[in-house]
């Protein structure tokens, strides 16, 4: 039922891209036992087959007018004409997401630390399930499998704990999100209109758009599925209050920074290298990673930026250490709200490439920071542009009791009446202040 | 057999429900209140335009209508009495819904549509904006319509009496908190004071340049619901014999001509009580920045000069 259900969901879209999802879901399911069953170097080769086969899907529906772009831009250069033809498509959704999960699973087999599915409904439903089908979390087999093999049970704590969970997630994307998104919708299409000051008001609007885009998804695709007794990975762990852009990275898509450390990283030597290979694999890890969000410059770009934001925290980190030695508790805590705050500029300025509609727009509102200081473009109207501070300031100290005073509750309180008016009363928030327009996820288009 | 869980959890489950029904009604009934109770701002203007207008000439477009046309000139050089129902930010589907419920009380004798050069184009905000007709379906249903443009099950939302008005919170008590420095409107229009600098104006004219040609490589594709609802207003005017206007009014920078704006003028012109004029291109106006009070409005001196001018022209 439950794999009905997830078919259903993902034919709303585009019905036929389910013929995509059903040729993957075969060739790993096949690959899985045929690598649980061979040794040696045939074990490999079909690992590489089933790679190849979700690799060869993403270059084909995803990087395939990417890669033709250049190729054009490549042969004008050398006064040649390109005549390969572009794919005129769609691109099927959450792509990204589920070819990484089929990976993981065919990776894990092969690495023994999961048994191949011999249920085929169960394997098509560990690849499908609709909470996560679109837009993650990018589940590992050996979590999502075995809850698939039993019978769940009706559950009161479940039930609440999954609804308050998908009621902070819709607060996320309608009240933050989808608010922010007005303003931002409107500056980064035509970044020669604006100046300075309204670059720096819309990639900070984008920053906390996407995160609450993001991971207002995420908590209620977790959310739904804890309703149905499914315990997915957590995906986000309030990353914009990070002191270091490691810390950040190990708080913001959790499900997709472990897939990269596990399948890449580490391959690649991990920390256990010389530092200079240690550097190089930061940046392919970085740049693939921007490549996965994206068959665009810009993404890469993003990825970029990370990797030498990272590099450079390797290098200051000791530094910072011997210095942090010697602050009181006071001074201390001031020093971690500056790198905070340094942090979350770093990880804004990045973002302007990957909101960007083209790598030149990026550049463009880069260059616009010169005249930042003058007047902003505040929207349309106070109203729009007080809304946005208000869905942001009560995002923010929500997320800081969240976080730094975990003792407050309350949608966990003991008391049923605080317990009760703070979820009626973000329910109403979310009906007073939310924007209701049916804003699609970012992520989905990933 | 059923979980011993299953049925505490629905009977909590209903009282919740029962709870969130009661506190809806209980906020939407004071939000009600809040957001009819005011006299001024965008939102008192929206009450009097559905509620109460029944001017002789009847202007509708968006914050360049509401800050372009002098009530004070046009009525006193055409005799006749006045409301100027332009909205900031608004698009056609809402100059169609306002027309709808006015003419249903009276039938004006002049009509002027001024639109923007963009108004054809694509622009996701465009319907989702009709939610400012929210707070009077109820005692106009025929906006019903009108509210389904913007979502599927809009209309199925209003169940809930807090919704309509969903974002009106902060503008109503900020119209309520400073009420006496709100600028007091003249039948809907709003002069703007101010004026652009040289300076701004070489600015504004390098970005538009960037801009313009930008657009030139795009392909943009017309809006064919814009352009449906563009055809229900002029052909209603037409059914009602109205005399009708219209206008792109004066813009700083000559705007170039486009699909949009060709279209814009192609389908006035097919009725034969429209008249259509273009001071986009006016060069009693373009460049003339001293007579505009930002890149997209013109200020009291140039609204004056401008209605002037059309008061003369209808005349």
């Amino acid at each position: 039922m439950l794999l009905a259900a997830s078919c259903y969901f993902y034919m709303a879209f585009v019905p036929v891209y389910i013929l995509i999802l059903g040729f993957t879901i075969v060739v790993d399911y096949i690959a899985g036992i045929y690598i649980e069953k061979a040794n040696g170097k045939k074990r490999k080769l079909y690992l590489i087959c089933s790679l190849i086969a979700n690799i060869g899907v993403l270059a084909v529906f995803k990087y395939y007018n990417f890669i033709n772009d250049n190729i054009s831009v490549l042969a004008g250069s050398l006064n040649l004409q390109n005549n390969i033809p572009y794919l005129k498509m769609l691109l099927p959704i959450g792509l990204s997401f589920h070819t990484f999960q089929a990976m993981s699973y065919t990776i894990e087999v092969y690495r023994g630390n999961q048994k191949a599915e011999r249920h085929f409904g169960i394997y098509s439903l560990y690849v499908m399930f609709y909470p996560q089908l679109v837009a993650g979390p990018i589940e590992r087999p050996q979590n999502i499998l075995p809850q698939m093999h039993i019978k769940h049970e009706f559950s009161y704590l479940n039930m609440v704990e999954g609804l308050k969970l998908m009621v902070w997630g819709f607060f996320k994307k309608l009240v933050v999100a989808d608010r922010l998104s007005i303003y931002v919708d409107t500056v980064f299409p035509n970044p020669e209109l604006h100046n300075g000051s309204t670059v720096v008001i819309s990639a900070v609007f984008f920053a906390i758009q996407i995160y609450c885009d993001f991971s207002g998804y995420s908590d209620i695709a977790i959310g739904c599925a804890r309703v149905m007794g499914f315990e997915l990975m957590t995906n986000f762990r309030i990353p914009y209050f990070s002191k270091s852009i490691s810390e950040f990275w190990s708080k913001w898509h959790i499900s997709l920074s472990t897939w990269f450390r596990d399948y890449l990283y580490i391959p690649l030597g991990g920390n256990r290298v010389p530092k200079q290979r240690l550097y190089l694999n930061l940046f392919i890890v970085f740049m693939v990673s921007g490549l996965w969000h994206g068959a665009s410059w810009s993404f890469i770009v993003w990825g970029f930026l990370h990797a030498v934001y990272q590099v450079l925290g390797l290098m200051l980190n000791p530094l910072f250490s011997k210095f942090e030695e010697h602050l009181n508790s006071l001074v201390l805590r001031f020093w971690f709200f500056i790198k905070g705050l340094g942090v979350f500029c770093l990880v804004t300025f990045a973002w302007i490439f990957f909101r960007a509609h083209t790598i030149h727009d990026a550049f463009l509102m880069t260059e616009n920071l010169k005249s930042f200081g003058e007047r902003p473009f505040l929207g349309n109207g106070v109203n729009q542009f007080g809304h946005c501070l208000i869905a942001i300031a009560l995002l923010f100290t929500i997320e800081y009791f969240m976080a730094f005073k975990p003792q407050v509750k309350l949608f966990d309180n003991p008391n049923s009446l605080v317990r009760w008016t703070s979820v009626i009363g973000l329910l109403f928030i979310i009906l007073i202040f939310g924007v209701f327009n049916g804003g699609q996820f970012i992520y989905f288009q990933f | 057999m059923l979980n011993k869980n299953v049925i505490p959890f629905f009977k909590k489950l209903l009282l919740f429900i029962v709870v969130v029904f009661v506190v809806d009604w209980v906020i939407g009934f004071g939000l009600e209140k809040l957001y009819f109770s005011l006299e001024h701002g965008q939102f008192a203007q929206n009450t009097y335009a559905l509620d109460k207008a029944s001017p002789d000439i009847l202007v509708f477009g968006s914050s360049r209508a509401q800050h372009h046309y002098s009530s004070e000139i046009l009525s006193k050089k055409l005799g006749y009495s006045i409301y100027n129902a332009g909205r900031d930010g608004q698009f056609l589907p809402y100059y169609c819904a306002v027309q709808d419920v006015i003419l249903q009380r009276k039938t004006p004798k002049i009509i002027i549509l001024d639109v923007n050069v963009w108004e054809l184009g694509p622009n996701e905000q465009k319907y989702a904006k009709l939610a400012q007709l929210l707070p009077y379906v109820a005692e106009h249903p025929i906006l019903k319509k009108y509210t389904a443009e913007i979502s599927e099950f809009e209309n199925l939302k209003l169940i809930s009496k807090t919704y309509p008005y969903n974002s009106t919170l902060l503008i109503s008590v900020y119209d309520h908190l400073f009420k006496d420095e709100q600028p007091i409107d003249d039948r809907g229009y709003f002069p703007l004071i101010g004026q652009v600098s040289e300076q701004m104006f070489n600015k504004y004219k390098s970005e538009k340049a960037i801009y313009d040609k930008k657009r030139a490589t795009q392909n943009i594709q017309i809006d064919q619901h814009a352009v449906a609802f563009y055809n229900q207003f002029l052909q209603k005017t037409k059914d009602l014999n109205i005399k009708t206007y219209v206008i792109i009014s004066p813009t700083v920078l000559k705007e170039p001509k486009t699909e949009e704006k060709l279209l814009l003028e192609s389908i006035a012109k097919k009725y034969n009580n429209v008249t259509f004029l273009d001071y986009a291109i006016d060069s009693n106006y373009n460049n003339h920045y001293q007579l505009f009070a930002d890149e997209f409005h013109l200020n009291k001196k140039g609204a004056d000069k401008f209605s002037e001018e059309l008061a003369g022209l209808i005349k």
